[in-house]
């Protein structure tokens, strides 16, 4: 067997390889799709139906005219955009802090910063928790919205901070030459430049604000408030009755259509700058 | 107060808006005040001013949600407080009543360590093989890399969870029908079947035998033998199996620890891999003598994360086990079962336990992992 | 019922002949075709309400004469969960049958399965469904056989109210109660939810215009023994729950099972004040 013939037959291989790979990682994406449009009948049949015969919409029509899903719906748009909002300013801001100035007691609140990583989220959800009753926050958005107006998330400052700091010193000379103040180097010089690691950070605030089920279930959980998590989570079985396939399949499907559209817009900058984030040592 | 909760958490989040900016002033002021007065230039006090006026969200934001919720809930850990009712300090009791008397607790613990063992160990696995194969430089690699990552951003929904969960179903699941239907067609297949579901429910029911000091579920695995023609994974019906379940979603989100592998192996100098070229190591030998041993800080780091990760899992317990309270205790990891201990009678004083429990074992883990780095890491080839 | 039974079984060992009877699998799947028992939850088969429902049918309690001291050290305690885990064994002999495939709708519905449910209101299916000319709605008659006190039994679950003693107006929260459990109001306050009212005399309305409720309403008022005590929401339920997951799950042996609820409870009424 010549070279040639090996290497070809090896990238055959691979190519195969990569794609059993995918269909296994999107699978159930496929299947949720595909039992979503299904009617009622194949959902339910002991064999496998990969595609369903006819399309049947039922399933989604029951779905929208669902007031409480349309509510989620919404309950969890408001929340993942004034979270973005907030949170992604006030990330913009410490970053520029942590990589473009030289202030004393920079390094220490630096490390400080890192050493919040090995801190899951949740310890801290017993003591947030009475501090928000005692605010009288439960039963409102507050308590998942307004922590991330400070900054909340060190890995997305990590991040951002060390796209800011690979900007070129020369850049901001000529502002601050014209008098500029920091603010508006931040703002007209800084920023601009890194748009794709924004990009990136915005995505993942977003996936996790909608994806969101601890916190909502803690503060949300009213059937006014309930964001989509929680409202999903309880489809599946009311009074033990279990609900049809297709209409769960069918809301699982909208729930993620936000996401994937953030994620397929931004996916060009997330594949590449995650890799950027400096991890030796 | 306003009725409408839109309106009230707008006015919230503009009134916190105003706060974090005289945060922003007053910090800064502050510090080129003690700039000025330890004696700094103009410069420096305006560097000074700048520095705390960008990073004052941050520092406001930890003492108010991250330092004094630890300091009240290490104290409240001391107590026997629960929301709106008087308090008692009780010293060491619920440390003790934890270690010592909580059945679950001690479940969850064995669970986590099911979890670091076996779960992230196959999530590096899986990462590292999808990282090789797709960096050998193929065209439409950007699409696998897509579609490997899009789990990671799907993966914690709770919609996509469910039907995880009508996947999983014991006896009309699409997995099961697949497992199923290959079985059938293969000899081979049915065999290795057979096999894996022999490994793990030996391998659950010793885990389960530690959690309850009751070894009849592994005995009773062990006088069945060889699982028979017609069995497949139960999935989320009963304890032997409970855990895989979450083990299955681990490796499907392993996205981002392929990604980690990935900017390792791009990473490695293309010098020493051509030299050993030259020298005649086939690649299976540059593989191992060269890429892994210059990958190992990625493991490492991976394996870090990946500890805490799992220790948090919340989304996929809760939506495959929240109504099927007899199955949630052999798959939940500490996190949940904070979660569930603190909320289930507002027990605040006991779930503070749990928590700085939890910081501490993740502490020591952590620990351990950085001493022990020094034998297997290598920055450099030798 | 399956072809041939006519009437329910009328002690323990029946019950579970019964169960076993009605049971199918698929050798093909390995999974269950055909349900001859289903409690509150179909897999596991752990319920800690069925569980007190079978003490109860025994002529058994939860608490010794003196109202406070737990009393799951009985004879009838130890039948009763003997007795949940044969019925689990009847429907799944062991762990590695599959259970019913997840269908649509209540579990009884023609083609999902189940045979018998415990629990009439539970996973009742849609009241103008055609499946309720074929079910019968009985009282659980426990075991006359061995524990000669039995006596049928319906559970009620009462949802109560209660006032918390360090609340700040407690008269004025009393008054309130009452006023709520009017004859007129507790018709109302059930009528949105479509249950039974608690009160006899409020069974008047929806409750008779629907067969099934109506039944339910009948059996209700004569056999009915309510779970709706003060000291059981300290944890009794979650205490039962774990252990008879335990017991029903293989992990733990029976007299383990019962150790623990005995003292885990007493422990609870005595953290609470009720036990010196």
């Amino acid at each position: 067997m010549t070279r040639r013939v090996a290497w070809v037959l090896g990238r055959c291989g691979l190519y195969v390889l990569l794609t059993a790979a995918s269909i296994l990682m999107t699978f159930p994406l496929f299947w949720m799709i595909s039992t979503s449009l299904k009617s009622l009948e194949e959902a339910n049949a002991p064999r496998i139906i990969w595609i369903p015969s006819a399309v049947v919409l039922d399933a989604y029509r029951s779905v929208l005219a669902d007031p409480d899903f349309l509510r989620a719906y919404v309950n969890s748009a408001f929340y993942a955009a004034l979270a973005l909002a907030g949170t992604l300013v006030s990330i913009a801001a410490v970053a520029y802090a942590f990589s473009r100035i030289q202030w004393p007691g920079r390094n220490v609140v630096f490390a400080l910063m890192l050493s919040t990583l090995m801190i899951p989220a949740q310890a801290l959800i017993v003591p947030q928790y009475v501090f928000f009753s005692r605010l009288g926050w439960i039963g409102t958005f507050n308590p998942l919205i307004i922590p991330g107006f400070f900054a909340g998330g060190a890995a997305m400052i990590f991040l951002l901070r060390q796209a800011m700091a690979q900007i070129p010193k020369e850049l901001e000379e000529s502002a601050i030459i014209d008098g500029a103040s920091h603010l508006r180097i931040w703002w007209e010089v800084v920023l601009p430049l890194v748009k794709a690691p924004l990009a990136t950070v915005s995505t993942f605030l977003f996936v996790g604000f909608w994806n969101n089920l601890l916190g909502p279930l803690l503060y949300a959980q009213t059937s006014r408030l309930q964001t989509l998590p929680v409202y999903v989570a309880q489809l599946y079985n009311i009074n033990n009755t279990i609900q049809p396939w297709p209409t769960i399949m069918a809301s699982a499907v909208l729930t993620t259509v936000p996401l994937f559209i953030v994620f397929f817009l931004a996916q060009r900058f997330i594949l590449e700058s995650v890799v950027l984030s400096g991890l030796k040592g | 107060m306003t009725d409408n909760p839109y309106v009230f958490t707008l006015v919230s989040a503009l009134v916190t808006t105003a706060f974090i900016i005289a945060a922003c002033v007053g910090l800064g002021g502050l510090a080129r005040l003690v700039v000025r007065l330890t004696g700094g230039n103009l410069r420096r006090q305006d560097q000074a001013y700048a520095g705390y006026f960008f990073a004052a969200p941050w520092i406001v934001g930890f003492l108010i949600f991250v330092v004094i919720p630890m300091l009240a809930s290490l104290y409240w850990s001391f107590t026997n407080y629960r929301i709106g009712q008087p308090t008692a300090v009780v010293g060491l009791e619920n440390y003790s009543r934890l270690i010592l008397e909580d059945r679950e607790f001690r479940g969850s613990l064995v669970n986590t360590l099911f979890l670091t063992l076996i779960g992230v160990p196959l999530q590096i696995g899986v990462a590292l093989g999808l990282a090789v194969l797709l960096n050998q430089k193929l065209k439409g690699e950007r699409t696998f890399r897509v579609t490997f990552y899009l789990p990671v951003i799907l993966g914690f929904n709770a919609a996509v969870l469910l039907c995880w969960r009508l996947m999983l179903n014991a006896s009309n699941g699409i997995i099961d029908q697949a497992i199923r239907a290959l079985s059938n067609a293969s000899p081979v297949v049915s065999a290795l079947n057979r096999g894996l579901i022999y490994v793990v429910e030996v391998v659950n029911g010793f885990f389960l035998g530690l959690t309850n000091g009751n070894y009849t579920l592994l005995q009773r695995v062990l006088e069945t033998g060889f699982p028979a023609a017609n069995r497949v994974p139960m999935w989320i019906q009963t304890p032997l199996w409970s855990k895989m379940s979450v083990i299955l979603l681990m490796v499907w989100i392993c996205g981002s620890m392929m990604l980690i592998f990935l900017a390792g192996l791009q990473a490695t100098p293309r010098e020493l891999l051509e030299a050993a070229e030259v020298d005649g190591a086939g690649s299976w030998r540059r593989f191992w003598k060269i890429t892994f041993p210059l990958l190992t800080p990625y493991v490492f780091y991976n394996l870090v994360l990946g500890l805490i990760a799992a220790l948090q899992i919340f989304e996929p317990v809760y939506v495959l086990y929240r109504d099927n309270q007899p199955l949630a205790p052999s798959a939940y990891s500490m996190v949940y079962y904070l979660y569930q201990a603190t909320f289930r009678f507002n027990e605040i004083g006991y779930g503070s336990a749990i928590s700085w429990l939890i910081l501490i074992i993740i502490a020591v883990a952590s620990m351990i992992q950085f001493r022990l780095q020094s034998r297997w890491v290598e920055y450099e080839i030798r | 019922m399956p072809a041939g039974v006519t009437e329910q079984p009328t002690d323990f060992a029946g019950w579970v002949e019964f169960a076993q009877a009605a049971t199918t699998f698929d050798p093909a799947t390995g999974a269950l075709t055909q349900q001859g028992f289903v409690p509150v939850d179909a897999g596991t088969m752990a319920d800690f309400q069925w569980y007190l429902n079978t003490i109860w049918s025994l002529g058994g309690s939860i608490y010794e004469d003196d109202g406070v001291t737990p009393n799951f050290d009985s004879p009838e305690a130890e039948a009763a969960i003997q007795f949940n885990y044969d019925m689990k064994r009847a429907v799944y002999p062991d762990d590695t049958v599959g259970a019913l495939p997840a269908g649509t709708g209540s579990v009884i519905e023609e083609g999902n399965g189940a045979v018998c449910l415990w629990h009439s209101g539970w996973a009742a299916p849609a009241p103008d469904s055609a499946v309720w000319e074929r079910i019968d709605i009985q009282p659980f008659t426990g075991d006359p056989t061995n524990f000669p006190a039995s006596r049928p039994i319906v559970l009620s679950f009462v949802d109560w109210w209660a006032v918390p003693a360090y609340s700040p107006n407690v008269e004025m929260a009393a008054e309130f109660l009452k006023f709520v459990f009017s004859m007129e109001n507790n018709y109302r306050y059930n009528e949105t939810m479509n249950l039974i009212p608690a009160r006899a005399d409020a069974h008047t309305g929806y409750v008779v215009e629907n067969p099934v409720l109506q039944r339910e309403a009948e059996l209700a008022s004569e056999y009915s023994y309510g779970f709706a005590g003060i000291l059981e929401p300290t944890q009794l339920q979650s205490i039962l729950q774990t252990q008879l997951g335990l017991y029903l799950t293989d992990q733990q042996d029976r007299a383990t099972t019962l150790t623990n609820i005995q003292e885990q409870y007493t422990q609870v009424l005595r953290d609470a004040g009720y036990l010196p």
